[in-house]
């Protein structure tokens, strides 16, 4: 079912409501965010000059650094009283980026994503399992109440414990998992070491990924483990532009359906930073409409994608995005956990026993990503037994784990075992090819 | 006590050697080493003729390497020698982190390396309960 009727609004309604919405976003962030102010101001553009749609392109980007330099409210428009909730997400260095809620954004969030659940085949019907890790990650939060809100029951898990996740779908006839597409295929494989088949023992027929992309490698796996009747999809969110809730696939499974009420997808050059012509590839940029808390306009994603217009056999007329093909920036995500390298580098520079040059691996083991940092030893006063040599591997992985959340594997060599580097350093190699 | 040169080597194929390599090509003389199996890397511990040149030597190769000092303490060659070794420390309440052996040359008498959470301590008891301990790697040619 398509849960609210502006999915299905011609591209002239549409457009009418983001110009109207666009227009009161620009006055508003103007009057109220200073540092994007000064950003207008400093290429000379007043709200005022906003009259059509594409006067959106005149107006400055705005960038994941912009929170890093405004932490941890700066970007926000509201005095904290009016906030009802708080989220953070990765940032490039050891702050976290922060993001803010009123009642009002709240209600919009809710909505959006009960959209994205609809698109994906939920119902109230559904028993909705969430295996998105809680706390201050969006994903978790944003699913329940999405789903709450169609009059799906919920079973907020959490992540991890999959032998628990296992008894909840058998004991309470979990219809609906939300999970990272790669824990998903973790579950089902232990499911079936279990000798259980997923399509006979368990109920299990709506999958709403997440967190990271699904390939389409991944989505055919999915079907082997889980079986035919497993509809899979997955959605598109980041916390700084609410969280999940931006995008999603429909049944058609043919790019994810973008909310365009609520947000603008522009496709850049990220070079350049030029808007490219309908259809190519690029990244992506998105402005939030209505957002009272912390108004975005023309969040640089780094996320490359294409964008569709051509109307979709779900009946849905909102623009779809492809499904990602990768970042224009270093970001890698990890079990569903967005990782800068910088982040990395900053606990290892504080760590003197380690030198500053490191290497991280990322792989996949058992469906589950596996990251290896490798560093080397400078200080030789660890030498003197093997227990001093574990107690630095155990404190870099803690500290790791503090500020990531991520457990790593740490591997230790000799000074001068790495690479070095004359340009840019390349740090960071993915293994995970088709995410298989 | 005599000198101890730890190096750190990784574990691959080679790793060792590219060590034992540059000391030969020094004509540095191994009197003992030790080195068991961990997963990862290992600590290559020896008493080598001119520590501190065995440590300016690997350490321009890039080796992490440390000196420290251990005890070297000769035993009887006889039925029963560790054992009254390690009644002694035992009795003295030392506990040992590794040990290692090694022998002098031209007497052929084996010699007992040894690291203890506090050698001087150690090294003092077995001094009083008529143990020799050596305080030249000279010694170990003797």
């Amino acid at each position: 079912m398509i849960w609210a009727k502006e999915e299905t609004y011609s591209r002239e309604e549409i457009e009418c409501i983001q110009l109207r919405k666009l227009k009161e976003t620009v006055s508003y962030i103007y009057e109220k965010v200073e540092p994007y102010r000064r950003k207008m101001d400093a290429v000379g553009i007043k709200p005022a000059d906003i009259q059509k749609l594409s006067d959106l392109q005149k107006l400055p980007f705005t960038n994941k650094s912009d929170f890093r330099d405004n932490y941890p409210m700066g970007l926000f428009a509201v005095p904290k009283k009016e906030l009802v909730r708080f989220h953070a997400s990765s940032g490039t260095t050891g702050k976290p980026t922060v993001v803010g809620y009123t009642r009002n954004d709240m209600r919009v969030w809710t909505n959006n994503v009960s959209r994205i659940a609809c698109m994906g085949g939920a119902s109230s019907e559904d028993i909705a399992q969430i295996a998105f890790g809680y706390g201050t990650f969006t994903g978790a939060q944003g699913l329940h109440a999405g789903l709450e809100n169609i009059g799906a029951s919920v079973i907020p898990t959490s992540s991890g414990n999959t032998k628990k996740q296992i008894m909840f779908m058998q004991d309470l006839g979990t219809t609906l998992l939300v999970a990272t597409p790669s824990y998903a295929l973790h579950v089902g494989e232990v499911i079936r070491s279990m000798g259980l088949d997923p399509k006979e023992d368990l109920k299990i027929h709506i999958g709403l990924f997440g967190g990271e992309g699904m390939t389409e490698p991944m989505r055919d796996e999915m079907h082997r483990i889980w079986g035919d009747q497993f509809l899979c999809t997955q959605n598109y969110g980041m916390s700084e532009l609410c969280g999940p809730g931006v995008a999603g696939e429909c049944e058609q499974l043919n790019g994810m359906h973008i909310n365009e009420d609520w947000f603008i997808p522009e496709i850049i050059d990220p070079e350049t930073g030029e808007v490219l012509p309908p259809g190519s590839k690029g990244e992506l940029v998105v402005t939030c409409l209505g957002k009272e808390a912390l108004p975005l306009i023309r969040y640089r994603t780094k996320d490359l994608s294409r964008l569709m217009y051509e109307p979709c056999a779900c009946g849905r007329t909102t623009c779809r995005m492809e499904n990602l093909s990768g970042r224009s920036d270093d970001m890698l995500v990890i079990r569903g956990v967005n990782v800068f390298p910088t982040q990395v580098e900053e606990v290892l520079l504080k760590i003197p026993e380690i030198g500053p040059h490191y290497e991280i691996v990322v792989e996949r083991k058992n469906r589950l990503d596996v990251m290896t940092i490798t560093v080397e030893l400078v200080d030789d006063r660890l030498l003197d037994s093997y227990s001093k040599l574990r107690e630095l591997e155990s404190r870099v992985r803690k500290n790791l784990k503090a500020l990531l959340g991520l457990d790593a594997v740490l591997k230790i060599v000799g000074p001068m075992s790495l690479q070095r580097f004359e340009g840019k350093a390349k740090r960071v190699t993915d293994l995970r090819g088709d995410g298989l | 006590m005599i000198k101890q040169v730890a190096v750190f080597v990784e574990n691959k194929p080679g790793s060792l050697r590219d060590v034992t390599a540059a000391l030969h090509e020094k004509k540095v003389n191994i009197h003992a080493f030790a080195c068991f199996d961990t997963p990862e890397f290992c600590i290559f511990r020896m008493i080598a003729d001119k520590p501190k040149e065995v440590k300016s030597v690997l350490t321009a190769k890039g080796c992490v390497t440390k000196i420290c000092d251990v005890i070297a303490v000769e035993l009887e060659d006889e039925l029963g020698g560790l054992d009254g070794l390690l009644d002694t420390l035992a009795d003295s309440n030392i506990s040992i982190n590794y040990t290692y052996t090694s022998f002098r040359r031209k007497h052929q008498i084996p010699v007992v390396i040894l690291y203890t959470e506090d050698i001087f301590e150690s090294e003092s008891i077995l001094k009083r309960k008529g143990f020799h301990i050596l305080t030249d790697i000279e010694e170990l040619n003797g």
